[in-house]
Formats: structure tokens, C-alpha cells, sequence
């Protein structure tokens, strides 16, 4: 296969538009198209929320994204939930080809381009971030965008750049910090007064969102091991292939030979690198420097001279099959991944069931199905940390979960006013119980106080009988 | 004619394997682990297929393991029956790391006394004759073909065949056991070791090792992925019960290694690894060190098993023992004492004896004697013969694959946790189940994993302490359907709710 600059930008944007388009498929043919993952039903909430009241949120304990405005500007015209899964679709494809046209600015050779676009494409991390409706999608476009046109010399492009940036800044404060770091990486390399002048423009902007980066938060939902939080094949929705991360590894190792030359990728990977601490979504980021250092190894590899050929093309087998492995492994997860159609189908009853103010409890990961598809209040979600008292709450919502003491439970179940308790089999097989006849399970069999309306496929809606 | 050397290998082999079917033969069963295998075996032969998907264990639950080796035991079954297979296989694979370690020492040493010495002490390494005497263990190819990498290793820059044999192997040890992944980090050791060193890196050699690293954390990704996603990195620990956790993964102190491992291995080990850090340069000894360290740090880490950890550990030490033999001699030689030499051989070969044979003996005959009695296979038998298929049978921990295998039926516990959510919870109510005196407690138990039949043996009683079950007077519940050395009771109630 001869690639040239017509051929690889077409094999490029035809292999995203293929791995995009599967999971989405699947949920169409398999799952009536229910949106996939909790975090999207929270954004398509308060979308929903932005174009009925026709204003932003006023709630005091709503965290401001500017991702709900575009979610909400585009659900205006075309609904909330096609609009969920439009704007990251598109924006992943734009990504891709801005990235492409990033690397060629570059003078990467054609087929480290081809190389390093395939690896992106197939990457956990993109997958995500295309598929599922998620605050990244407009930043990272963004953000490319703006590197894009820094790279050209012309003013105009200069400009467009600083507004690319700058409209990336609002996201959070990584986002700000990880321009600034480019600003910056560019400034080394190219010594130029208009870098000087759009950073401290950028840093003026950064400034003034200061209060909005830093919400009060506070830190009770327990945090997954780094491992586990940054590998999609240990389990990170979030995450990194294993053979991305060896193979990016290598390329650091190759690349970091030539350092000086290399200051646009090594600085903003280091901002990248110590982000991922504070946010497991600088992966999201990290992704795209990872596929130019994966790109830059394997086609090392695959130049380089080896003595024994037999190792030489067995070796890039299994780093192709590796790569694909993990996209494979991943796109099935996250076409699979809940809910299905008997949590909306539990949730919707409840939604015609309930009346409208009546509070539903469940664990705080369900929150956001239960707020979006049963239409009412839930005690935790997660967005509990940003809450006032959100210790207490999760702290009360653990007392619910596992007292066996009834006239414990009653008490607090009375102070959050809940009406229903939503469970499902996750909950019951580790999520919240590990055992039968725990805690709350335990306490269920009292038929005074509560009562089974719903019992389906391991989903069960219970009904708080109020006392007399 | 025979060279000299060949006979007195064949002649170890002989006297090893000899001894080794002497008490596998000991007793007409195998360990409990053994039927995991067995049942693996007889479905491949049966279907073709590995049983991944079993409805047996756990009452219905799917395997993850890499099915090699019971492919091969499999394809023995063709021409053999499955006991003779299971009996004599294992030992021949075990057997045969004489000759891998005769062909490795000579390498290191260029020395066939010091080699044939190796070899003869590598047959009787405590913890690796006893582990896989009479278990139908796949340790027993695992350690061989390790170790046959490593010579093939040692030879790539002798003839490019190495090469191919190396290829082979380290496949077949990837689709055999996750220990490859202990190889990889030895090689990883060993690069690091050249490096330091400042030794010539060899090309061919570094590119089987990048090769290798790559295939084994591929295939172990693919292989234990569903694993992965469930325990996350704690599928290295394989799910197993907190409680059963310090069981397994226990810490390696010296006495443990002096008695599994031999003195001498570990005395001779010890010091030509000092000698070799410190004092020379060798880049095969480096290759042994590395596989040392690596084995030496997991166990540290308690990522991998003690007894998996010192088998590894034990054939390392028997080939570093091989160098300061070698090293010995040629110093003994060059002193006043050569005229002693004699003697000084003669020594180290008693103690030997003592401190590696009578072990390997004394430990295989304790092995030997914890194989299930014919009482207790009688007992799971009989359950073939007189349950219905469906039943669900209850014994200790240990047994589950008894009542897989044997009774061919549904067990609710056994010692493979991989995949099993509620590891911890049934480990729990299984120990309640035959410890608490109230029938209150132990029939809704019962009644939850559908059991039929609590077996109750000398290892179950041994297990929880306990002469008989508490509950069993309430005759309207429990029926003694069988009762010999085991005792078997019928579970006849159902708890119900109001």
C-alpha cells in the first residue's frame, strides 16, 4: 500500500469514522440507542434544564461547564440526546483530521504520520471520548485547533489561534495550564513577541476563570488505584492501552535523546503527566502525545535493522495485534456498558409511578440515570462532592446501606424525605453489598415499612411506607 | 560407544524417574489439585475443548487458564489411559530437567563432573519432587522448557537453530502458565546486569527479548482480560479469600528455603552470586542471577506464590551450584588439598544426602500420604452413583475438585477463585455451614446454593475443627445416607419466609 498525502488522510478518516461509528451501532441494533454511561445523562439534564429556563443553572451546587451551554445551543435545534451523540462524534473526526494536519505542519515523515493517526484512532481514550458525551470533547478540539493555527505564520491564524485557546481555557484549570504549557513550549522553540503577547493574554483569561476552576470539593468517594484509574485494560473507562503506554514508553526513550528538539512534546507531557493526579481525564490529552511517541517507536522498530527477521516481523505482529486487542477489548465494553434496557425500562416505570417531587435512593452512581430518565430528586450522585454537606450525605447513605438497625435506617430515610430506594444487581454483587441479607437487603423483609413495587431481571424499586 | 557422561545421565534419569513413579504409584489416586487437570484433560479429549465454560465448579462458573499442557496430556490419552497418562507424564516431564540442567551447567561450567553433579541434585530438589510427584502439575513441563529457553539462549550465537527452539519455547510456555511472565522479568534483569557490567549487548539476544516481553504480556492480557476487568491488578493475587491469602502468598524465610530448596543449592547459590556481582564477570551466570532476583523480588512482593517462587528458585540455585563446584574444584586443585580432593566431593555429596534426598523424601511421603484414602474417593463415588445429576455437594475447600471430578457433580467451593464474585461470602458460609450448631443457620445456606449433600471427612473435620455436624439430630433434616470413613448427609428442608 503506497500512501501518499491524498490516500492517508482518507485511510486515516475513513479507519476513525469505522471504529466511531461501532459502538454506536451496536447501541442502535442491541440497546433501542440508550446513551451510553452515567456522566452523559447528567450533562443532557442540565442541557435539557439550560433550554427550558432559556439561562444558565442558578443552583448554588451546580459545577458550570461550558459544555452545557454548546450541549444545550445544539439540543435546541436538534434534541438533547442526539445532540449527545453528535457533538463528541463530530468533534472526535474534527480532532482527528486537525491532529493529522498538526503532525504534517510538523514535517512527520507520511507513513509515521499514517503510524501515529491509526494508533490515536484505535486508542482507548479516543474511543471515549468520541463516543461517550463527555465536558473533553469541545476542549481537546479546541486546543488542537489552536495549535494548529499557532504553527502558521500569518496574523490571522495568530488570532484565530489566541480565540481557539482562549475558548478552551473556561473548561478547567488543567485546560488552561496544559495551553499555557504549549504557549510556553512554543515560546522556546520559536522566541516570537506574538507567543509573548497571546500567553499573557491567556494567562489574563485563566486568571479571571480562577473561581470557577476551584469549586469547593470535598473528597469522600474513595479513588481507584492509579493502575486501575489509568489502563483501560485493568478496567479504566478512562484509560490507556498496555501497549500504547510500552510502546509510548520506547518512544520516549528514542525521543528524549533529542530533547531540545523535542520541547513542544516534552513540556506539555510533563503539565499532562503530573495533571493525571489531580485529573483522570488528563488522559484524555495525554492520548494524543502518547499515539506521536507509540508512532514515532513503532516505525523505529520497524526500520530498524534487525539481525534475525523472523523476530523482526513477528514482533510488529504482536504489537499490531496488542494495539488491536485493546481497541477491541475496549469498543465491546463500552457498547455494552450500562444502562441497558432494563434499567431505563425500570427507571421510566418509576417515572410514571412516582410523582414528581418524591425522592428516589440509590447509590450515588445511579444518580444521574435516575435525575434524567425517572425525572426526580435523587439523595447522592456524582456530583456529591461538590455539595455542601457532602460528607454527611455520603456518610448517611452508607448508614442506610448497611445498618440492620430499622429504627436507624427510618430516621434516615425521614431526614432525606426518600420515598423509593432503586437497586440493581450491581449494587447487590460488590458495588454496595457483597453479601445476601445485608444491611438494607436485610432489612427489606420488614413489609411495614417497606414494599417491593418492582422487581425485574435483578432490578428492584422499593416503595418507603410512611409511617402512620 | 556411548560416551561415558551419557550413561551415567541416563542413569540418573533413570534412578529420578524410578523413584518418582515408585510413589506415584504409591497410590492409585492423585492429590486434590490434580483433578482440575484431570477433568481439563478428559473434555479435551472428549470435545477437543478445554472446558472454559464448566457447569460443575462453583455450580455453574467459567475458567480462565492458559490449556497447553492438558492438551498435551490429552493427545497421550489417545494412544494410553488417562491414569497411566496422569501417573507417568508429569514424571517424565519433571524427569527430564536433568538433562536441561546437565546441558546448561556444561555451558557454564565446561565441566562434566560439575554438570552431572547439577543434574543429580536437580532431581531431587524437595519442593519440586514432591509438588509434582503425584499432582498432574503443570509445573512439571513449565520447568523443564524454562529452562531449556535459557539454554537456548546461552547457544543463539552458537547455531541460529537456538533461535527457533527459543521462539518455540517461550510460545509454549506463554500457552502453558502466567510464570512466563516471571522469565520476562529475568531477562529484563539480565539486560540490566550487561548493561552495568559493560558487556557486549548481543543484537540477536536482545531482540528475543524484546520479542518475548511483548508475546507474554499480549497473551496473558488476552488470556486473563475478563480477569482483569473484574479483580483488576488483583487477578495477580488470583481472587483468592483474604483469609486464604497468607496461606499462599507467605513470606519466604530461610528455614522454609533450607528445607524445600537444600543447603547446598542455597550455601553455593548464595555465595557465586556475591562472587559474580562483586568480584567476575560472567554473562551466563548474569542470565541465572537475573532469574534469581527476579524470583527473589516477586516473592518479596508476594506477587507470586511461595511454593511456585522456591520450585523457580531451587533449579537457579542447583545451577549456580553447578559453577562453584566447577569453581571448587579448580581451587582444591591448585592447593595442597588436591590430594584430598576425593574427600571433599564424597562430603558435599553426603551432605547432599541428607540435606536434599532425605527432604525430597521425607516431604514426597507426606505429599503422598495427604492423596485422597479410597474411603474418600469411595465416598464421591458413591455420590455418582446415587445422587441425581443436578445435585449440588458440599465438602471442605479442598475436595471441590473431588466432587467435580470423581462424583461428577456440582460443587459450591473449590480452589480456583478466578471470576467468582463471592469468593469471600461462600468461603464464609460454607465454614458456617459445618461449624454452627444451629440448623436455622445452616438451612438457609443450604437452601441458597441448592445443596443436596454436605460430605463430611477427616480433611473436613480436620479443616473446622469439628467431630460431626451440630445440627445433625434433627433426623427430618439431615439423613445419613452414608456413613464409613466420610460421612454423607442429605439435606431434606427448605426454609420458608413469612
Amino acid at each position: 500500500m503506497r500512501l501518499t498525502e491524498k490516500n492517508t488522510l482518507v485511510y486515516v478518516m475513513l479507519a476513525a469514522l469505522i471504529i466511531i461509528l461501532i459502538p454506536f451501532l451496536i447501541r442502535l441494533l442491541f440497546y433501542n440507542n440508550i446513551i451510553i454511561g452515567e456522566e452523559s445523562y447528567y450533562h443532557a439534564t442540565i442541557a435539557k434544564q439550560i433550554i427550558e429556563q432559556k439561562s444558565l443553572i442558578h443552583d448554588p451546587n451546580y459545577l458550570f461547564n461550558p459544555y452545557h451551554l454548546v450541549l444545550a445551543s445544539i439540543g435546541y435545534f436538534i434534541e438533547v440526546d442526539l445532540a449527545s451523540k453528535l457533538i463528541p462524534f463530530l468533534l472526535g473526526m474534527l480532532s482527528v483530521l486537525v491532529f493529522y494536519l498538526i503532525l504534517k505542519d510538523f514535517k512527520i515523515e507520511i507513513r509515521e504520520r499514517f503510524f501515529i493517526s491509526l494508533i490515536l484512532v484505535i486508542s482507548p481514550a479516543f474511543i471515549y471520548l468520541c463516543v461517550i458525551s463527555n465536558t473533553h470533547s469541545v476542549p481537546v478540539f479546541l486546543t488542537l485547533l489552536g495549535i494548529y493555527f499557532l504553527l502558521k505564520k500569518k496574523t490571522i491564524f495568530t488570532v484565530l489561534s489566541l480565540i481557539s485557546f482562549a475558548a478552551a481555557v473556561p473548561f478547567g484549570i488543567f485546560n488552561a495550564l496544559l495551553v499555557i504549557a504549549i504557549l510556553l513550549a512554543y515560546l522556546i522553540k520559536e522566541k516570537s513577541k506574538k507567543t509573548i503577547i497571546l500567553l499573557s493574554i491567556i494567562i489574563l483569561i485563566s486568571a479571571a476563570f480562577m473561581p470557577v476552576y476551584f469549586q469547593e470539593k470535598t473528597e469522600v468517594i474513595q479513588k481507584e488505584s492509579i493502575l486501575q484509574s489509568t489502563i483501560s485494560d485493568l478496567g479504566a473507562l478512562i484509560g490507556i492501552g498496555v501497549f500504547n503506554i510500552l510502546l509510548a514508553s520506547i518512544g520516549f526513550i528514542l525521543m528524549w535523546r533529542k530533547k531540545k528538539e523535542h520541547i513542544f512534546i516534552f513540556l506539555p507531557l510533563l503539565v499532562m503527566l503530573i495533571g493525571l493526579f489531580y485529573a483522570g481525564y488528563a488522559i484524555l490529552y495525554l492520548n494524543f502525545m502518547l499515539a506521536v511517541l507509540a508512532g514515532h517507536a513503532f516505525v523505529r522498530i520497524r526500520n530498524m535493522d534487525w539481525q534475525v527477521k523472523m523476530i523482526k516481523n513477528l514482533t510488529i505482529l504482536l504489537i499490531i495485534c496488542g494495539l488491536a486487542f485493546s481497541a477491541v477489548s475496549y469498543l465491546n465494553r463500552v457498547s455494552n456498558m450500562q444502562p441497558d434496557n432494563e434499567i431505563i425500562k425500570s427507571l421510566e416505570w418509576l417515572g410514571h409511578y412516582s410523582n414528581q417531587d418524591e425522592i428516589v435512593f440509590s447509590h450515588y452512581s445511579k444518580g444521574f440515570w435516575i435525575s434524567s430518565v425517572a425525572e426526580r430528586p435523587v439523595v447522592t450522585d456524582k456530583m456529591l462532592e461538590y455539595f455542601p454537606n457532602a460528607k454527611e450525605r455520603f456518610n448517611d447513605s452508607l448508614e442506610i446501606f448497611y445498618s440492620r438497625n430499622l429504627k436507624n435506617t427510618r430516621t434516615f430515610l425521614n431526614k432525606y424525605n426518600i420515598s423509593y430506594i432503586w437497586i440493581d444487581n450491581e449494587m447487590k454483587q460488590g458495588l454496595v453489598w457483597e453479601k445476601e441479607q445485608q444491611g438494607l437487603l436485610f432489612l427489606f423483609r420488614n413489609n411495614e415499612t417497606f414494599n417491593n413495587i418492582y422487581n425485574n431481571q435483578g432490578i428492584e424499586i422499593w416503595e418507603i411506607r410512611k409511617e402512620v | 560407544m556411548l560416551k561415558k557422561e551419557y550413561i551415567w545421565l541416563a542413569l540418573i534419569f533413570s534412578l529420578v524417574l524410578g523413584i518418582r513413579l515408585y510413589f506415584a504409584f504409591q497410590t492409585p489416586y492423585f492429590s486434590e489439585d490434580a483433578y482440575f487437570n484431570i477433568r481439563q484433560v478428559e473434555n479435551i479429549r472428549n470435545t477437543g475443548w478445554p472446558l472454559f465454560k464448566d457447569d460443575l465448579s462453583y455450580s455453574g462458573r467459567n475458567f480462565l487458564f492458559q490449556p497447553f499442557f492438558q492438551y498435551i496430556l490429552a493427545f497421550f490419552n489417545l494412544f494410553m489411559p488417562l491414569n497411566l497418562v496422569c501417573k507417568l507424564l508429569p514424571n517424565i516431564f519433571a524427569s527430564s530437567l536433568i538433562f536441561i540442567v546437565y546441558l546448561i551447567a556444561r555451558e557454564i561450567t565446561k565441566s562434566k563432573g560439575a554438570a552431572l553433579f547439577s543434574s543429580f541434585i536437580s532431581g531431587f530438589i524437595p519442593i519440586f519432587f514432591a509438588e509434582t510427584v503425584n499432582s498432574v502439575s503443570v509445573f512439571s513441563l513449565v520447568i523443564p522448557i524454562m529452562f531449556f529457553l535459557i539454554y537456548s539462549l546461552i547457544k543463539i550465537n552458537k547455531h541460529e537453530k537456538y533461535i527457533g527452539y527459543f521462539i518455540v519455547s517461550i510460545i509454549i510456555i506463554a500457552l502453558m502458565h502466567p510464570s512466563a511472565f516471571l522469565l520476562i522479568i529475568a531477562l529484563l534483569l539480565y539486560l540490566l546486569f550487561i548493561r552495568l557490567e559493560h558487556l557486549k549487548q548481543r543484537r540477536a539476544e536482545l531482540e528475543l527479548i524484546i520479542f518475548s516481553t511483548i508475546l507474554v504480556i499480549w497473551l496473558n492480557f488476552v488470556i486473563y482480560k475478563n480477569a482483569f476487568l473484574v479483580h483488576g491488578q488483583f487477578v495477580i493475587w488470583q481472587n483468592i479469600p483474604k483469609e486464604l491469602l497468607g496461606q499462599y502468598f507467605s513470606q519466604l524465610n530461610i528455614l522454609n528455603a533450607l528445607f524445600y530448596i537444600g543447603i547446598i543449592p542455597i550455601v553455593s547459590g548464595i555465595y557465586i552470586i556475591y562472587k559474580y556481582i562483586f568480584k567476575k564477570k560472567n554473562r551466563r551466570i548474569y542470565l541465572l542471577m537475573g532469574f534469581a532476583l527476579s524470583t527473589l523480588f516477586l516473592l518479596w512482593l508476594r506477587l507470586i506464590q511461595l511454593k511456585v517462587g522456591l520450585v523457580f528458585f531451587g533449579v537457579i540455585l542447583v545451577l549456580l551450584f553447578s559453577k562453584f563446584y566447577s569453581d571448587f574444584i579448580l581451587f582444591i586443585d591448585k592447593t595442597r588439598l588436591s590430594r584430598y580432593k576425593t574427600i571433599f566431593i564424597a562430603l558435599i555429596f553426603f551432605v547432599f544426602i541428607f540435606n536434599s534426598i532425605v527432604p525430597t523424601i521425607s516431604y514426597t511421603t507426606r505429599v503422598i500420604k495427604e492423596t485422597p484414602s479410597k474411603n474418600e474417593i469411595d465416598a464421591f463415588l458413591w455420590l455418582k452413583n446415587n445422587s441425581d445429576e443436578k445435585d449440588v455437594v458440599l465438602a471442605s475447600l479442598d475436595q471441590g475438585y473431588l466432587i467435580n471430578a470423581v462424583a461428577e457433580r456440582k460443587n459450591v467451593i473449590d480452589k480456583n477463585f478466578l471470576l467468582i464474585k463471592d469468593a469471600e461470602q461462600r468461603l464464609e458460609n460454607v465454614r458456617i455451614i459445618y461449624t454452627t450448631h444451629y440448623e436455622t443457620d445452616a438451612i438457609p445456606l443450604l437452601n441458597k446454593y441448592n445443596i443436596k449433600y454436605i460430605v463430611l471427612s477427616k480433611r473436613s473435620m480436620s479443616d473446622y475443627d469439628i467431630t460431626d455436624l451440630n445440627y445433625r439430630t434433627d433426623e427430618k433434616c439431615f439423613e445419613l445416607v452414608y456413613d464409613k470413613e466420610v460421612k454423607i448427609y442429605k439435606s431434606l428442608c427448605k426454609m420458608e419466609e413469612r
